[in-house]
């Protein structure tokens, strides 16, 4: 963990030297570390994560239709998911369950992106706390060479 | 590899992973065509925005040959969502009313059987808003309070526009509103910069653009900033970022119709315009040093340093 932490304070900084909404301090500290303690962090993980079932992950909670929708929409990039297609997840699923999802990618700070996701319970609605900007760009898909396509149903993470 | 990018390795090796998956999918022949315009959206990721709306379109057709004339009461509740969810990511690509009509017709039958969701409406206000039928998509929040659907700023006009440019909508500082007005790029050199206060490569390029002695001062009267057409108009994103940055006032276009110069609205794309042509362009700004020396060639070639 020695080598996590310049790159999380490397991260901190950059994002606060963003001419953009600086984002939320807090918020890339909790993303750096929610990818560095992510299950799948690569095609290969996600290959090995198939390979041992399905089932015995959350993802168990989409339709199977809804899963390889998911699973074929995932984009990444050296820092995680970058990309990822949320539609089935807001028709099918409440706040949690999306939550659970994500987080096996490293990316659950982005359930709250999700437009019109059920918040059902009173974890829902803790992960659906505002908070200051994420960095989540709804109806974009992260593209090569570092660019952000309008594409509905997509969020582009700030890892693009 | 460009930014460690495997989204396309990625995908082929996850197609071939998911095979048995999708063969086991026992799918209705909607959802499967409804997967064929996901799978059109993905395959037509590395072409230009304007041919990406055509292929996306076409693609459309193709599988709904007919649509506009297709009886969807015919259709069962779900196999009717399907098309739905297929009509409203072909309207969100050719932008077209006759794309509109069909969705507003799909949802009106689902609405009759009670049938109808939220998701559903609001993609269909969503189309109202990238289709910029700003009453018609003020009415439906009206009718729908509970959507919580986003409020339609006040549009003004406060001059006489000329004919200098695209129609484009400015942010108002404090209030409301829209102000209509047009981008002047038809006369000159000029550089058009696609680029979105939530698009994380935006924001790196506009913090390098601003911070770059070099570049900043080349740049900022001659550039016209805008946002991608959009679904969602971002306002109170915009209006913030506009008063904090005066002199990048980001702006929004009516239609991306209205640019035929430009070919792709990826953010960020930055296009140098010579008396409305394009002379030179690129796209993207990687994480592993930006793309300072690209656009100093960029500003090179409109001798604007």
């Amino acid at each position: 963990m020695k080598a996590v932490l310049p790159a999380v304070l490397a991260i901190i900084f950059a994002g606060t030297a963003h001419a953009g909404e600086p984002l939320a301090e807090r918020d890339l500290l909790e993303r750096e570390l929610a990818h560095e303690l992510a299950p799948v962090k690569s095609m290969s993980d996600l290959e090995g994560l198939i390979a041992s079932g399905i089932e015995k992950t959350p993802l168990h909670a989409l339709s199977t239709g809804a899963q390889v929708r998911f699973l074929q929409s995932l984009v990444f990039t050296e820092n995680g998911l970058a990309s990822f297609y949320y539609e089935d997840m807001q028709r099918e699923l409440d706040a949690t369950e999306a939550y659970r999802i994500l987080s096996l990618f490293g990316a659950q700070n982005s359930t709250r992106a999700i437009p019109g996701i059920r918040i059902a319970s009173k974890s829902d609605e803790l992960i659906m706390t505002p908070a200051a900007d994420g960095g989540d760009h709804v109806g974009y898909l992260c593209h090569s060479r570092a660019t952000c396509m309008e594409s509905p149903s997509f969020i582009c993470t700030l890892n693009c | 590899m460009d930014k460690a990018r495997q989204s396309l390795g990625v995908f082929l090796a996850l197609l071939c992973v998911l095979n048995l998956a999708v063969a086991s999918v026992r799918s209705s022949p909607e959802e499967q065509r409804f997967n064929l315009m996901l799978k059109a959206e993905r395959d037509t990721l590395g072409l230009p925005s304007t041919q990406r709306m055509r292929v996306m379109e076409e693609t459309y057709e193709n599988l709904f040959p007919g649509s506009a004339d297709t009886d969807p009461t015919q259709l069962s509740d779900a196999e009717l969502g399907f098309n739905f969810r297929s009509t409203y990511i072909a309207a969100h690509f050719s932008r077209r009313l006759h794309h509109f009509a069909i969705l507003s017709a799909q949802l009106s039958e689902l609405e009759s059987r009670g049938a109808a969701n939220e998701d559903q409406r609001r993609k269909l206000h969503e189309t109202m808003m990238a289709l910029r039928l700003f009453e018609k998509a003020d009415e439906y929040r009206a009718r729908h309070p509970d959507l919580g659907l986003p409020a339609i700023p006040e549009i003004v006009t406060s001059k006489v526009l000329v004919d200098d440019g695209p129609l484009v909508y400015r942010v108002h500082r404090s209030d409301f509103k829209l102000i209509r007005d047009t981008a002047p790029i038809k006369d000159g050199i000029r550089i058009v910069a696609v680029v979105h206060p939530s698009c994380n490569p935006s924001r790196r390029a506009l913090s390098d653009i601003m911070l770059d002695r070099r570049i900043w001062p080349a740049v900022r009267n001659v550039t016209q900033w805008m946002t991608p057409q959009g679904a969602r108009l971002d306002f109170q994103l915009l209006q913030k970022w506009n008063r904090e940055h005066s002199e990048v006032e980001i702006k929004i276009p009516d239609s991306v119709r209205d640019w035929p110069m430009l070919t792709d609205w990826s953010t960020p794309h930055f296009y140098l315009l010579k008396d409305g042509e394009v002379v030179d362009e690129f796209m993207g700004w990687p994480s592993d040093g930006g793309n300072q020396q690209r656009l100093l060639e960029l500003l090179g070639r409109g001798g604007l340093i």
